[in-house]
């Protein structure tokens, strides 16, 4: 075995098993779409990839759009939504993955 | 003319085409991230550091005043393994040490339940999978994440960490679950069900089919094993109209368990202590109940929680359990060793071979007890202020046996008043917590029941919890 393979094999084995742990996605999606009418669901996914990178901020442009269009949501609850969806993905709730 | 129209038209045309393409390709993109976020072997690492001082009056065993500082660390180290969207596996170990323990003072971590702070050996706290059979039930299976359980995780500024309510059990207690959540029926709320099995496991452990007698003197006579059955009913609202409260979450709990004999074991304990002028007991008893049921449990809990209540930053919670506890069996200690020979005798009035009757499981006869623990708490921007206050009336069965705390307030009967302050940083995954605690303490679980230990303990602390 040559040595870029043996540096490539040993960097996915450190990539793979210490990503950080996400949320549950579902549950995000389901939550906020419950609360209001989406036309466009691309903004939900971004808002939520968004929210990976940095959770304590709706400054984001795309969280800022889903804000403006849905009333029924603040940036408060849009964070405490993702933080729920993200204690479902952490196996701290039986069945929690629902 | 009509070359100028098509020379006008088609880019226009064409410009559209490649904007749904691009947005297309977009959407199809970002799908694949958030695949990435979810289809993956994680591993995650949580820490829950104090450092505090410690004071406590009317120590019950020595008379003396006690002041100490102390630190303590628990750490546990997290596994979640995605299978697909609907088989996921979790897994965790957990440590809990106060600092250079094991330099001081060794402590033996022996597997034992009533060990909470174990050294720094680490043990299973949760190992179970989620298995979702259809599109709202789930079955669970394996030792399964009930410590923790709210309001734990308020003071932390995090999501929910346990499934039971703190104020019923917090123990890591193996068994199999059915969660089933119900097609939205009722508008903003979501409501499950979950029924879990706790089945017990006293047998032989390498030969489970040959049981496991109670005692050597009485070898026929098999202990039985426990068994718990617990049914949860959860609600959390989520109203689009937040003029009275942001969210609600509803807890209603109810369990039935029925508690095995434990096997004979040898423990030092103190059975004598006011007796023969002995203050400090030190005799070695051999610990047997007479009949293989140790008591029929039942416990109701509930449990409700408002965040931003009439749209102010302020969240409250309150938390009751009621226990009724009816225990069958009676429990012996034999003095193997007497570490106390009182008379100075040598031995020869010596106390080993003697029997004591040392009552029931929780109480001598049937009985109730209750927990109750409310409080709230103030957001601001990146931090909040709280408070809480617990209280135990009677003698409620004990429940936690796990705490990450320096006091287990679960095994203690009496009242607790506890202000801190949370200060959240990176991203809320950190948070550092100082805080007062004042224990009164009027009885403390032991073994099998409460014993008198009047106690006032004040704790003042700061403790850092981190989560990857």
């Amino acid at each position: 075995m040559n040595k870029t393979k043996l540096i490539r094999i040993a960097m996915i084995g450190i990539i793979i098993p210490f990503s950080a742990l996400g949320a549950d996605y579902n549950f995000f999606s389901k939550s906020i779409s419950g609360q209001c009418k989406l036309a466009n669901k691309l903004i939900l996914k971004k808002t939520y990839l968004g929210f990976i990178r940095n959770k304590q901020s709706c400054d984001g442009s795309f969280a800022k759009k889903l804000l403006s269009s849905c009333n029924a949501i603040n940036c408060e609850s849009l964070i405490s939504i993702y933080e729920e969806a993200q204690n479902r993905d952490s196996g701290n709730v039986i069945g929690g993955s629902l | 003319m009509k070359k100028i129209l098509l020379v006008t038209i088609l880019p226009l045309i064409a410009m559209g085409s490649i904007k749904e393409d691009v947005a297309s390709i977009d959407e199809r993109l970002t799908d694949i991230e958030i695949s990435n976020t979810q289809q993956r072997i994680n591993v995650g690492m949580e820490m829950h550091m104090f450092a505090g001082h410690i004071s406590n009056t009317n120590v019950e065993n020595t008379g003396v005043n006690y002041n100490q500082r102390h630190f303590k660390n628990n750490f546990r180290l997290k596994f979640s393994g995605v299978l697909n969207q609907n088989f996921q596996a979790y897994a965790s170990l957990q440590a809990s040490y106060l600092f250079n323990s094991q330099v001081q003072t060794r402590i033996d971590s022996d597997d034992d339940m009533a060990n909470p702070t174990q050294g720094s050996r680490p043990y299973v706290r949760t190992a179970y999978f989620d298995w979702r059979l259809n599109k709202y039930t789930v079955l669970s299976a394996g030792r399964l994440p009930t410590t923790f359980g709210p309001p734990e995780h308020l003071k932390h500024g995090r999501g929910r960490l346990g499934t039971y309510p703190l104020v019923s059990f917090n123990l890591p207690l193996d068994g199999l679950s059915l969660t089933f959540t119900t097609p939205k029926f009722i508008p903003s709320t979501d409501l499950s069900f979950r029924t879990i099995y706790v089945p017990g496991g006293m047998s032989d452990q390498q030969q489970p089919h040959k049981g496991e007698p109670l005692s050597a003197s009485n070898p026929a006579k098999l202990a039985e094993s426990h068994e718990g059955i617990t049914q949860m009913v959860e609600a959390v609202v989520r109203p689009k109209n937040k003029k009275i409260f942001d969210s609600l979450t509803f807890i209603g709990q109810y369990s039935f368990l029925r508690f095995g004999s434990f096997k004979e074991f040898t423990a030092p304990a103190q059975i004598v202590k006011g007796q023969y002028g002995i203050t400090d007991d030190k005799n070695i008893y051999r610990f047997s109940a007479d009949g293989p049921k140790l008591a029929d449990i039942q416990i109701a809990t509930l449990y409700l929680e408002a965040q931003k209540i009439l749209g102010t930053k302020i969240d409250a919670y309150f938390s009751h359990m009621r226990s009724w506890n009816r225990p069958v069996a009676k429990i012996n200690a034999l003095v193997i060793n007497d570490g106390n020979d009182a008379a100075g005798t040598g031995g020869t009035d010596s106390l080993e071979g003697q029997s004591f009757e040392v009552g029931q499981f929780v109480s001598e006869g049937d009985s109730q007890g209750t927990r109750t623990l409310y409080g709230t708490r103030y957001n601001f921007k990146n931090s909040f202020i709280g408070a809480e206050f617990w209280k135990t009336g009677s003698t409620p069965i004990p429940n936690d046996l796990y705490s990450d705390d320096f006091i287990p307030l679960g095994l203690l009967a009496g009242e607790v008043t506890h202000v801190y302050y949370t200060h959240m940083f990176y991203n809320n995954d950190l948070s550092v917590r100082v805080g007062v605690q004042k224990i009164h303490e009027d009885k403390y679980f032991q073994q099998f029941n409460y014993a008198e230990s009047k106690q006032d303990i004040r704790t003042i602390y700061t403790a850092l919890f981190v989560t990857y």
